[in-house]
């Protein structure tokens, strides 16, 4: 039994629940097996009075510079990000192992039902901070950052509280850097989805019944092509009818027995139209893979995806030509993920837009985290920092995701600084900083709060960023809140 | 609304705080878990189904203050009279979800939520909020995040607002932090020169002498807890909307066994622990409203140890200056026949209780789409 289980007992007040299955008395080591084995290279400061483009592919294409990635980029950042693009290529044993000990996130939903959903949730949380933190793959998990809020689904929504694990194993992370159509395609179809946005209940059995639109307007609206992308409600109504019968078996209780599957008797096989293109009928079940053909094919899909992956990647609000080339590179390559980001790279505006993006919650704590080279359980104490910021994972609860922009999250400034101060004087139980080491790795101080900022720290940051906190005040500063 | 633009500051939407005479609208949500006995609490004392459902726990004639012939409000809760004459109070009968389990976690569950819809209502209507949240708009007292509060923009759930402090309250710490957010130009300076100005202005509540009504409060949780959250409204800190819960001891206002053992003292409590409230909010108590709600109501005929069981519709109090439909009773049953009564003879639901609570939004801030609140809910 490791301290995160003893932290979320005394935390979240599942003592009792969680002492059935064994009690949380023993105090474990600081970090999860795995990980705690990582290598503690010496770190390489920025040293520029500007943010040099190391730094700023680290800002964005990761969770934010671990000392010694600087070096890593050294060899060559082209070379660094191809890698990325491949996270099947690149070994990742230690976290690989810490994300493998947390065992429930790896059951089969079947075997889900008898768990409690609150400790489902928070072993997927955790093992999303973990990743975040510590995974080498971190394109990857940035961009299941990105697809997690495109294709929301709160955990918080009935039995989405069982499924949405599912979701992140089968829907978002093998398609992440994938193909855009093959996303959507298992969204579609993902259990929790299903439950999430009614589509479960989308049904035309009597010759006038009228389908569930819900699930078919968001797919229009803000999976594929966007709020202005140029449906109407007879779209909306002809997709649904597309979706019409496509359901989650509500036999919950044996393992293997729910599924997704398609009912005939429950499909309108009549001929349709979307967008234009005409469906005959007698489709059955291909109705739904055209549905998703025309739409991921539909140029307003284009420009919806380029926009949020600028947004993410380059500044918001996104500038008009870095979008154009994006929409462009996913109309040559058939929505290819990954050419899409090797577009983005190469947009001149990536390169003029260093340090202008708002860090959010998640990306705030995992980047100081990952600064201070921190050990940490990612448990409930840590968990229950990102709900007073806003943005605990996976319960957003309205289905267009997080929001992007910065305003809605400046009121979260005094849980980040409590966050920083609490984590630099060890009051944040189940994570640490080794502060004095982490210092000399640097060489000095000063270079360590270049290492926070991505360039040298201005002079009155300097001021009021010595003394016994000032670590903590320079993760406090407004400078570490941009990316 | 005029307020609305008098809060924003140069077109953004960061000034969370707000000048002394122009403090934000505060809901206060007060959740009566158990499924509190709505017959009880306001008796209609001039139905005869109701004395025939009742004969050993229908609230007889002296334990009740007649308010228009039918309803009355029981004696336990007298401290709410004041408010009563004063036009403070509406009491909302036969009011409830669509829930059929007629299980707390179930019914709860869909009442905070506001629907089978994920997240919870006040967090939705928190996210789309005309004005800017700070990181005091919403807060919960008690020990966990309630339902209702689900996917909000930030909040905390804390026992006493001494617990709303940035590190250790360390002077140096909070002047450097001062003067980096002060030499930071646009709305991130803005927003940390004003989170450090409502940090400041609860530590000098702190630190000041306790405000004499504090000393009417019952000595209770919910007493405790209302005293913290009118500290909170007074230091203008950005509040909008709070939740506490009634509990009480033992099972609480799940009265299924002799019911009039536990009830009395919770009336009581709740009662006193509202008024105290509001006299201590002062001139605060104009923006403020307070509602108080159950996951669903009891059987109406009681049962054989004296208790009542889980039942429907139920009672919803809401309190404040210009409330919306105004003060009164309004009596969504017409009589307690059991021709009337749905499923097992419980008091029926003959308004959904998510209109009450979209009126009283409305009055918190009249440019939230309510749509978004209550997607689900149709009809006024």
């Amino acid at each position: 039994m490791s301290l995160d289980r003893r932290e979320f007992c005394s935390n979240i007040g599942l003592l009792s629940l969680v002492a059935a299955g064994g009690g949380c008395d023993r105090l474990g080591s600081l970090m999860p097996a795995g990980v705690d084995q990582r290598e503690r290279p010496p770190g390489t400061a920025p040293e520029s009075d500007k943010i040099d483009f190391t730094h700023h592919v680290l800002n964005r294409c990761t969770f934010g510079p671990r000392p010694g990635d600087r070096t890593i980029l050294e060899s060559g950042i082209e070379n660094w990000f191809n890698q990325q693009l491949r996270p099947q290529d690149i070994p990742d044993p230690l976290c690989d192992r810490t994300i493998a000990s947390i065992e429930r996130i790896h059951k089969h939903r079947g075997e889900l039902y008898s768990e409690d959903p609150r400790i489902l949730l928070h072993d997927l949380v955790r093992a999303r901070i973990l990743r975040a933190i510590y995974s080498r793959r971190q394109l990857l998990e940035v961009m299941v950052d990105l697809w997690t809020d495109h294709f929301n689904v709160s955990w918080s929504k009935g039995n989405c509280r069982w499924l949405k694990i599912s979701d992140d194993l089968e829907v978002i992370r093998p398609h992440a850097l994938g193909r855009f159509r093959d996303l959507v395609r298992a969204a579609a179809t993902s259990p929790a989805m299903l439950i999430y946005l009614d589509g479960h209940d989308n049904k035309v059995v009597q010759p006038d019944d009228k389908p569930n639109e819900n699930h078919a307007r968001e797919l229009l609206e803000l999976h594929t092509l966007g709020v202005d992308g140029g449906y109407g409600q007879r779209d909306v109504l002809e997709a649904a009818r597309c979706m019409s019968g496509w359901t989650y078996g509500h036999r919950f209780m044996r393992a293997g027995v729910s599924r997704v599957k398609f009912e005939p008797d429950r499909h309108d096989n009549g001929p349709k139209e979307v967008l234009g293109v005409k469906i005959p009928a007698g489709g059955g079940p291909n109705d739904l893979e055209q549905l998703i053909d025309i739409v991921c094919e539909h140029p307003s899909t284009s420009r919806h995806i380029a926009q949020r992956m600028a947004r993410v990647f380059i500044a918001d609000p996104a500038p008009p030509d870095a979008v154009d080339a994006i929409a462009a590179t996913y109309r040559s390559s058939g929505g290819d993920i990954q050419k899409m980001l090797g577009a983005v790279l190469k947009q001149q505006a990536f390169r003029e837009h260093a340090g202008s993006l708002f860090k959010r919650p998640f990306r705030y704590v995992a980047s100081a985290l990952r600064a201070t080279d921190a050990n940490t359980q990612g448990g409930a104490i840590v968990q229950e920092r990102l709900r007073r910021m806003g943005q605990p994972p996976f319960e957003y609860p309205t289905p267009d995701g997080y929001p992007l922009e910065a305003e809605p999250w400046f009121g979260s400034l005094l849980w980040r600084w409590n966050f920083s101060l609490d984590l630099m004087a060890g009051r944040i139980r189940g994570t640490s900083v080794q502060k004095d080491e982490l210092v000399q790795r640097f060489g000095s101080h000063d270079r360590l709060l270049a290492h926070f900022l991505g360039r040298r720290p201005t002079s009155l940051e300097l001021e009021q960023m010595n003394g016994d906190d000032g670590i903590a005040i320079g993760l406090s500063s407004p400078g570490f809140q941009w990316h | 609304m005029a307020l609305k633009s008098s809060n924003k500051v140069s077109g953004s939407r960061i000034d969370f705080l707000t000048s002394e005479d122009q403090h934000q609208p505060v809901l206060v949500v007060v959740f009566l878990r158990g499924g509190a006995d709505g017959l009880t609490l306001a008796p209609p004392h001039g139905d005869d189904a109701y004395h025939r459902a009742r004969p050993t726990l229908a609230v007889p004639e002296s334990g009740l203050h007649d308010l228009n012939g039918y309803i009355g409000l029981n004696k336990s809760m007298s401290s709410l009279m004041p408010l009563w004459e004063e036009g403070l109070l509406a009491l909302h009968h036969g009011v409830g979800s669509n829930d059929v389990t007629r299980s707390h976690f179930a019914a709860q569950d869909l009442m905070e939520h506001g629907g089978q819809i994920a997240g919870g209502w006040l967090a939705r209507f928190l996210r789309h909020h005309s004005c800017a949240q700070g990181p005091l708009s919403s807060v919960a007292i008690g020990t966990t995040m309630p339902e209702s509060l689900r996917g909000a923009p930030g909040g905390a759930v804390v026992q006493s607002i001494d617990e709303f402090k940035i590190g250790t309250n360390d002077r140096g710490a909070i002047d450097r932090l001062r003067r980096l957010y002060e030499a930071t130009p646009g709305p991130l300076g803005e927003a940390g020169k004003g989170t450090l100005d409502a940090i400041s202005r609860l530590n000098s509540l702190r630190s000041g002498p306790e405000p004499e009504a504090s000393e009417t409060y019952p000595d209770s949780r919910l007493g405790r807890g209302l005293r913290e959250i009118a500290k909170l409204i007074k230091a203008q800190v950005g509040l909008v909307a709070s939740t506490i819960d009634a509990v009480g001891g033992g099972l609480g206002w799940d009265t299924h066994f002799v019911q009039s053992t536990a009830i009395d003292e919770l009336m009581k409590d709740l009662a006193d622990s509202i008024r105290a409230f509001v006299a201590d909010l002062d001139s605060y108590a104009a923006r403020t409203k307070i509602v108080v709600m159950t996951e669903f109501g009891r059987r109406v005929s009681e049962n054989s140890s004296f208790g009542t069981d889980h039942g429907s519709g139920s009672l919803m109090l809401t309190i404040g200056q210009d409330l919306p439909g105004g003060a009164g009773v309004f009596s969504h049953f017409d009589d307690l026949s059991s021709s009337h009564l749905l499923g097992p003879g419980d008091v029926p639901v003959g308004s959904d209780y998510r209109h009450v609570l979209s009126d009283l939004l409305g009055t918190i801030d009249a440019n939230c789409d309510m749509e978004r609140v209550f997607p689900d809910l149709t009809g006024a």
